[in-house]
């Protein structure tokens, strides 16, 4: 076995044993990543003849808590294969153009897991490198009350071991295997939570089928990147064996917290440095705002760099007036520039001038535009939601005239009802009215027109029915013995008279009644 | 069995008494009725149940205190087919009133008999007014104590920007008021003007016929009156009926005040107490109080016809809608100079009037009518200059015949425009409507006709008009002071110093009278026109 001394990288080693990243689940982007990286090489090699041949295989053996990843890139060479998989924190990649662009990397499963396999095969060799991390072993040396070995060197000679295996000469492919995932990590071994994770993270296509707003040929996303001249960037990730890869979850309806509801259009933005270079650019999706949207694979715009997503989907909410409003919306951002780098932790960027800039042209879009759309949109749902109340309340008034209305409680009672569905109605015209202007939905703005003119009939509709509680016939001659009293007075008479009823029987009642209102009627006591 | 109707006018400040509610008022208590009148939202009527309610309405920039109002009362009738709502508004914009409110507004006039109920043939327009229910309410109208009627209905003309056609679309050249004006005298006393509401008395046929009655009527050229024995009027009112509330208020309230005018008859004051307290008048809740001041006449009587205030008054005639200058001539302004008109109004609406105008002056000067008074629309077809002109001319014209004309520029607002939503006419603006209300607010309204004061207020010639309508406000309304503080000479420099490009900005500004400029916007304002805004800003006082 050659001797080689290890190189410590810029991380320090204790940083790798405790998790890197705040998610675990970061662990697959950066394998994702660096296998992006082995396709486009052996693209550009003449290797693979473009993306669609390319394949990642991400397997999870949840028995032997096992994971393994890998790629038909173009792998490494024997010659390479050491000093790369070795050494910590020092890559060959240039930041600038790969993804994965710092050899710490390599070594995310690290944390996780007990051994970290690597195995890799160029073409044209008839040998495959194989890699061991201990870090099992690793991380009982680093304890503080380990003795022994105070060299960081030696402790990484002592764990990582290396051998080569025989090939066949045409293989090239490079994988990572995490053998004994750690009980703490079980997460990372789900299926169902892996599958979610890889269709939002990695760079997986959109499906066409479900998501017509990526192929349509005049305003979809993939005509918008050939205007914009820009790849897509997509790859393909096959999860244990499916034979269909993962997807982006985007597709044309989405689950709200009110409703179901659907994405009619998309919009686009995009912005320009001053040299006339793209920027970035975006899309988000036209609802019709009826909550914010539910389905968690495609909730909230999200920001991506090489079409793998940076962050989550609450990246961008503080770049929203109100953090919330993120929710709203489904959508992508896709960046360019070289100077915007992914933290370390790759849940956001790093705070340099270009980041600054970004979040400032973003918001333009994010604050001034997206942030008043809910709002917008969630003042006409109610207001068409308040309309459509009062249209079945006031048949319910209508029911109850039709049975017949008994006392002036009664009575008082279906003024009230009528008076807030007619307030409900103003209301509702009142907000539509006021936004009416601002919604260019063609669906929307007709359904607004038809709303409107709805309600003309309702509020007379309502007008009607006052008139007709009005009118309403009961006890008309005691009605009219009393009029000259207030509403108090005729009510306490009104009980009175039920008493009468009660306790006397049916003709002495009448009588007495009678009696009561004829003295009423004389003179008005006060 | 006698209806309970409740009559409601909206808490509007109105100059004229309810006339419609008047004559419906008067036409219940021919039936038998009980009539209480309510100005505005009282809530302990709107508790009771009412066989009939009737809303008044007036005009359109009372929208909704109209509205409310109606709405406040529907609820209190037993049935909605007896809430009636009748007048100006219900006229123009009824179908509104409709959808808004769900009562189908009465338009029109009530001219026809049996109007209102079955069973009966009575004209409520040509019935006396019943002016007691103007003792109902505390408010007072400024006009309250005149006759008000119509000796013509309707108009001759169709003018677009006019109501009249609407409201009173048939015309009627000739009604007689001898018999109202004699009843008003015998049920509530004589008043002391006449207020006339024709549209267009010079285009009726009849018009001799009408100065002829008006001076049969006591308002010949010169004439007076001595206002009448109220307390004889008003005990003779409850000798005929006792139950007479309105009549039995008026008597206390006489009772109350006379005493004023005896205070320099000291043996007569001591008689009027001593009857005062012989009968116990003191208290009109006294149960037996009718009685006691009829009683009490014969004691009282030959004070009060001894003492009351007999002083000759002046008896005017006031055709209030003003006369139409087309229509005068040599004949009819003189028959018209037979009557005590004052002033007499004529409209001098557009400027191509102006030949027929002057002569219609002309002529009212030589028959001895030197009080005129004057209408000018504006913010219509018009322009500021021409509405300039038409002021001045009302000067030049005074300087050559000796009149004294008041000009009153009316703002044309549609008769379809609620609650005077900002109309602008075409060659108006904004800011130039403020200056022009800011000048007349100061004065009520009207123009005076002294030269000195029209060439300050309005300005020498048109272009100082134009310079003082483009004049921040407080600087028109204290002109004085804030020439004197220099606000007015440093304005107009600095407007003066401006930038061709920069004015045509700031122009438009004042000319919408906004002048909150923007974050965004300031880059299109140079600084000199930033600072010259700052004159328009509400916060500076001109007083500093």
């Amino acid at each position: 076995m050659e001797s080689k001394k290890p190189v410590i990288g810029i991380f320090s080693l204790e940083s790798l044993t405790t998790g890197m990243y705040s998610d675990p689940k970061v662990v697959y982007r950066e394998y994702v990543q660096n296998a992006t990286d082995a396709i486009d090489d052996a693209i550009d090699a003449g290797i693979l003849a473009n993306r669609e041949a390319g394949e990642i295989s991400v397997k999870l053996n949840s028995r032997s808590r096992t994971i393994t990843i890998s790629d038909n890139g173009v792998g490494l060479p024997q010659a390479k294969a050491l000093s790369t998989l070795y050494d910590i924190g020092r890559s060959a990649k240039r930041y600038d153009k790969k993804r994965g662009f710092r050899g710490i990397g390599r070594l995310a499963g690290l944390s996780y897991s007990e051994k970290l396999v690597f195995k890799t095969s160029a073409k044209g060799e008839e040998v495959a490198t194989v890699v061991t991390w201990d870090s099992k072993k690793m991380r009982e040396m680093l304890r503080p009350d380990h003795a022994g070995e105070e060299d960081l060197a030696a402790v990484i000679e002592s764990i990582v071991s290396y051998k080569t295996v025989p090939e066949d000469i045409d293989k090239h492919y490079f994988t990572v295997e995490l053998v004994h995932v750690d009980e703490k990590f079980s997460e990372l071994l789900n299926e169902q939570q892996i599958r979610l994770y890889l269709s939002q993270v990695g760079p997986v296509p959109f499906r066409a089928d479900r998501f017509p707003y990526y192929s349509d040929r005049h305003s979809g996303i993939r005509k918008k990147m050939e205007e914009l001249g820009k790849s897509l960037e997509e790859y393909y990730i096959y999860l244990n064996g499916d034979p269909n890869p993962l997807y982006k979850g985007y597709k044309t309806w989405i689950t709200t917290s009110k409703d179901r509801d659907d994405i009619r259009e998309i919009k686009f933005f995009e912005e320009y440095h001053e040299n006339g270079e793209l920027f970035f650019w975006g899309w988000y999706g036209m609802s019709s705002f009826k909550g914010y949207v539910k389905d968690p694979e495609i909730q909230g715009l999200r920001v991506r760099k090489h079409n793998i997503q940076i962050g989550s989907e609450r990246t961008l909410d503080p770049l929203f007036s109100q953090d919330r409003f993120n929710r709203w919306f489904i959508g992508e951002i896709h960046l360019y520039d070289k100077n915007l780098i992914p933290n370390a932790r790759r849940d956001d960027f790093e705070p340099n001038d270009t980041y600054f800039l970004f979040k400032e042209r973003l918001e333009k879009h994010t604050k001034d535009v997206l942030s008043k759309i809910p709002a917008l949109y969630s003042n006409i749902n109610s207001a068409f939601l308040k309309i459509e109340t009062s249209k079945s309340s006031l048949q319910d008034i209508e029911n109850k005239l039709k049975n017949g209305v008994n006392s002036e409680v009664e009575r008082d009672n279906l003024f009230k009802k009528r008076d807030q569905i007619k307030s409900n109605i103003e209301r509702g015209k009142k907000d539509i009215e006021k936004s009416k202007s601002k919604i260019e939905d063609k669906t929307l703005v007709k359904k607004i027109a038809e709303t409107l003119a709805e309600t003309v009939t309702l509020e007379k509709k309502s007008n009607e029915l006052e008139n007709k509680i009005i009118d309403v016939e009961f006890n008309s001659h005691t009605a009219k013995a009393l009029s000259s009293y207030s509403k108090e007075i005729r009510k306490v008479v009104y009980r009175i008279f039920e008493v009468v009823e009660r306790e006397l029987e049916a003709t002495a009642a009448k009588k007495m009644q009678e009696a009561i209102l004829d003295e009423l009627c004389k003179g008005k006591v006060k | 069995m006698a209806r309970r109707i409740l009559l409601v006018e909206p808490a509007y400040s109105n100059k004229y008494p309810p006339l419609g509610l008047m004559k419906i008022s008067a036409y219940h208590k021919i039936l038998g009725d009980e009539v209480t009148f309510v100005k505005g939202m009282s809530p302990s009527l709107r508790d009771e149940i009412w066989d009939r309610i009737y809303v008044t309405t007036l005009f359109s920039f009372y929208w909704d205190i109209t509205i409310k109002t109606i709405k406040y009362y529907k609820r209190s009738v037993c049935k909605t087919k007896d809430f009636f709502v009748g007048g100006i508004l219900a006229s123009t914009l009824g179908n509104d009133i409709e959808d808004e409110v769900g009562i189908k507004p009465f338009k029109g006039l009530l001219n026809s008999p049996g109007a209102l109920d079955g069973g009966n043939d009575i004209v409520i327009d040509q019935i006396t007014p019943d002016y007691d229910i103007l003792d109902q309410i505390d408010y007072t109208y400024p006009s309250g104590n005149s006759y008000i009627a119509y000796m013509t209905r309707g108009c001759v003309n169709q003018c677009p920007f006019c109501a009249v056609p609407v409201i009173e679309p048939k015309f009627n050249n000739y009604i007689s008021i001898t018999n109202q004006i004699n009843s008003i005298d015998a049920l509530f006393g004589k008043k002391s003007n006449l207020l006339l509401m024709d549209n267009n008395v010079l285009g009726s046929n009849k018009f001799n016929r009408i100065i002829d009655e008006l001076k049969d009527l006591g308002f010949g050229k010169g004439a007076s009156f001595i206002p009448d024995n109220l307390f004889e009027l008003y005990c003779n009112r409850l000798r005929k009926n006792s139950d007479d509330t309105i009549a039995r208020k008026k008597v206390y309230s006489i009772l109350q005040t006379f005493p004023e005018r005896l205070k320099r008859y000291v043996d007569v004051f001591g008689r009027y107490c001593d009857v005062m307290s012989q009968f116990s008048l003191q208290e009109e809740s006294h149960p037996d109080f009718v009685a006691n001041v009829l009683a009490a006449y014969d004691d009282l009587s030959p004070i009060f016809e001894k003492y009351r205030n007999k002083a000759k008054k002046q008896r005017l005639v006031d055709f209030n809608q003003g006369i139409d200058a087309r229509l005068v001539n040599e004949l009819n302004m003189k028959k018209l100079a037979e009557i005590n008109i004052k002033p007499l109004r004529i409209a001098y609406d557009n400027i191509s009037l102006t030949d027929i105008y002057s002569k219609a002056v002309a002529l009212a000067a030589k028959n001895g009518i030197f009080d005129l008074s004057n209408y000018i629309l504006f913010n219509y077809d018009d322009n500021p200059e021409d509405f300039y002109f038409r002021l001045e001319h009302n000067i030049k014209l005074n300087n050559k015949y000796g009149t004294r004309i008041y000009s009153f520029p009316m703002k044309y607002i549609p008769v379809t425009d609620k609650n005077r939503r900002g109309y602008v006419g075409k060659h108006w603006s904004k800011k130039y409507i403020r200056a022009v209300q800011a000048i007349i607010n100061v004065t009520k309204g009207s123009v005076a006709p002294g030269e000195s004061f029209f060439y300050k207020a309005f300005g020498c010639d048109v272009e100082e008009f134009h310079k003082i309508m483009m004049m921040p406000e407080p600087y028109i309304m204290q002109r004085f002071a804030s020439e004197e503080a220099g606000l007015t000479s440093r304005w107009w420099d600095e407007y003066s110093a401006l930038e061709e490009e920069e004015r045509i900005l700031v122009e438009d500004r004042i000319r919408r009278n906004d002048f909150q400029v923007e974050e965004d916007e300031r880059q299109f304002f140079g600084r000199a026109a930033l600072s010259f805004l700052r004159h328009y800003d509400r916060t500076i006082s001109c007083t500093i």
